[in-house]
């Protein structure tokens, strides 16, 4: 019990660090999915499907290689 | 350079509005986070996941300030060379591939005032993604650690942007160079791959701009740095010749 009381005193220290990470990360990846979903945008190599899974499963480099090199206009 | 203020505005504010600058600064902004978060924290999860081999555990060293710097610029160095060839890579080659370039140079702009707004422009982004994760990494590195003297961690901030924007006009003179983005981006990877090779020579590598990130290092934790002039001022010599040579071809490019 005293080592559960511990970690959870640990996880309040470390969650107010983490949580910018989380936002950030979650900023990125609406701001890719919403510029994906943008009924002029237009994609190269693969389609909006493909980019939307590469966006969402490769973390932070998935948004990057969209917004310069996956969009029509990068 | 006719125009290049007005050139440069219409540069800053397509950073804007496609993102691009705030894709950058968000993505240096999560790497200046996890760096002093790994240092802190991958020895207690290595030793979590160890378990009952308690022999490995005490092998594992105290994380220390100097690991959250390494880490801060280990992973700045690669996304950031990363992301200034992907902000210099199409920036001439697409212009030329789609001909906007030659209906921009209709107006009453010079091609120099077109190269160096753009240039800037990418060292604007570099700039400001840089200082954002520099005062997310000193304050994570603060809170984690301990503080480290403004004034180095501002300096490694400076050379860590200096080396980034040497990548940056590099692959902006291979866009320059050719009609391709991809191209563009491989004579990127090239020149960073030959200047990495020559900064590995024993007497040449200390000038070399990758010998910045050791200068750097030193700065921000209050060690004796060496002379930083010298790679300053290769760093500053490669990016002035890049630009001169894409100024050199663009300006005979038919468009």
């Amino acid at each position: 019990m005293l080592d559960l009381g511990h970690q959870i005193d640990q996880l309040r220290q470390v969650l107010p660090l983490v949580l910018p990470l989380v936002v950030l990360q979650l900023a990125l990846l609406l701001l890719a999915i919403v510029d994906l979903f943008r009924e002029e945008r237009k994609v190269r190599f693969v389609g909006k499907p493909i980019w939307a899974l590469i966006i969402v499963f490769v973390n932070i480099v998935g948004p990057l290689a969209y917004f310069f090199v996956g969009r029509e206009d990068a | 350079m006719s125009g290049f203020g007005l050139l440069l505005r219409k540069e800053l504010l397509e950073q804007t509005r496609t993102m691009r600058l705030y894709v950058v600064a968000i993505v240096f902004a999560l790497f200046a986070i996890i760096s002093p978060l790994t240092a802190k924290y991958l020895p207690d999860i290595v030793k979590a996941l160890a378990g009952s081999q308690l022999s490995l555990v005490g092998l594992i060293p105290t994380p220390t300030t100097a690991d959250a710097v390494d880490q801060f610029l280990k992973n700045l160095t690669q996304f950031g060379a990363l992301a200034a060839i992907l902000l210099a890579m199409g920036t001439v080659a697409t212009e030329k591939e789609r001909g906007t370039a030659a209906f921009v140079l209709t107006k009453p702009v010079s091609r120099a005032a077109f190269l160096a707004a753009k240039l800037v422009a990418i060292a604007t982004d570099l700039l400001v993604a840089t200082a954002v994760a520099g005062v997310l990494g000193y304050y994570y590195t603060a809170v984690l650690f301990e503080s480290l003297p403004v004034g180095g961690y501002a300096a490694m901030c400076a050379l860590l942007w200096l080396s980034l924007v040497v990548y940056a006009a590099l692959t902006f003179l291979g866009s320059t160079l050719t009609s391709s983005a991809a191209a563009g981006a491989g004579i990127g990877i090239v020149f960073l791959v030959v200047t990495g090779i020559v900064s590995a020579l024993p007497t040449v590598g200390q000038y070399m701009p990758e010998s910045l990130a050791v200068r750097a290092r030193a700065l921000a934790l209050g060690l004796p740095s060496g002379t930083v002039a010298a790679p300053v001022a290769v760093s500053v010599a490669i990016v002035l010749a890049a630009a001169l040579l894409a100024w050199l071809s663009f300006r005979r490019q038919e468009l």
